[in-house]
């Protein structure tokens, strides 16, 4: 499975161009470089290669809040090692340009990635939504996503900086407002530690 | 070497206990467990385990692709809560 661009320029963004829209999410992180020609090799984390071989322009920065990313269009997208995927991408044609990347995390605009099911959320939609029971008794803040092979854990800081962990099923999960950036649940007894 | 078919498959005598009150009284209340070998059967699909992993009680919700697996598998040792992206969520 290998992905062609047409285009092999690199699309460099001034700092700070990026809107609200543009939203960048973490798909993985560079590990190292393949072959002399600048090829990236990338493990992923949070996306498949047909996923990626599906995007037209990747960033290369520290983190997803990183205004200085790199913008570059994908040049060839092809299955590496176990969990990894190889990356050309314009404007990067010599191994050590690609090595000196090893550490940064590859970026996709949220937009731009595949549409899901009515049932399925990107993990960065729900980080930072608050989480209420039914009774509108606030149990705190999305702070991250725990994936145990069960249904993915909600870990959730209460306001006095407990951790409490939530499945997302839909018997638990009532109501997913993203907008409003909420998150209603109906927690079985015993699930809450104040229960 | 596997587990005999005759025997059926295993569940500590006391979660057993635990699950067959539950069913009986008709509560949604999670069950605690320490037994992280014992294996999830179709009666336990659409409850919720808080299953230990040495230090915390993990929640585990079972659903029908579950079964036959144990519980520990489903409760980590180590936790590593990875870097939020663009991972897909089902809400199952």
């Amino acid at each position: 499975m290998a992905r062609t661009a047409g285009s092999t320029s690199s699309t460099e963004r001034s700092p700070g161009a990026r809107s609200a829209s543009d939203r960048l999410v973490a798909l993985g992180y560079v590990v190292g470089a393949h072959g002399m020609r600048g090829a990236l090799r990338v493990k992923l984390e949070a996306a498949g290669i047909e996923a990626v071989a599906q995007l037209s322009e990747l960033w290369l920065g520290e983190s997803e809040a990183d205004e200085t990313a790199l913008a570059r269009a994908l040049v060839r997208a092809e299955p590496g090692r176990k969990g990894e995927i190889r990356l050309q991408l314009a404007g990067l044609t010599d191994r050590g340009e690609a090595e000196a990347l090893r550490g940064r995390r590859l970026l996709a605009r949220a937009a731009e990635l595949e549409d899901l099911a009515p049932d399925e959320l990107h993990d960065h939609q729900l980080v930072g939504c608050r989480v209420e029971d039914l009774e509108g008794r606030e149990v705190g803040v999305v702070r991250g996503i725990w994936s145990t092979g069960a249904p993915d854990l909600l870990v959730v800081e209460t306001a006095d900086g407990r951790e409490q962990l939530v499945p997302c099923a839909r018997e638990i999960m009532r109501e997913v407002d993203l907008p409003a950036g909420r998150i209603v649940i109906d927690a079985p007894p015993g699930l809450l530690d104040r229960d | 070497m596997s587990r005999s078919l005759k025997k059926g498959p295993y569940v500590a005598p006391s979660l057993q206990k635990k699950v067959t009150r539950s069913i009986e009284s008709g509560s949604k209340q999670v069950i605690r467990t320490w037994s992280r070998r014992s294996m999830i059967t179709p009666e336990f699909v659409g409850m919720t385990f808080h299953v230990h992993n040495g230090k915390l009680f993990v929640p585990v919700f079972v659903t029908e692709n579950m079964v036959g697996h144990r519980f520990g598998e489903f409760s980590p040792t180590r936790k590593f809560t990875g870097h939020v992206g663009g991972k897909r969520i089902r809400t199952t």
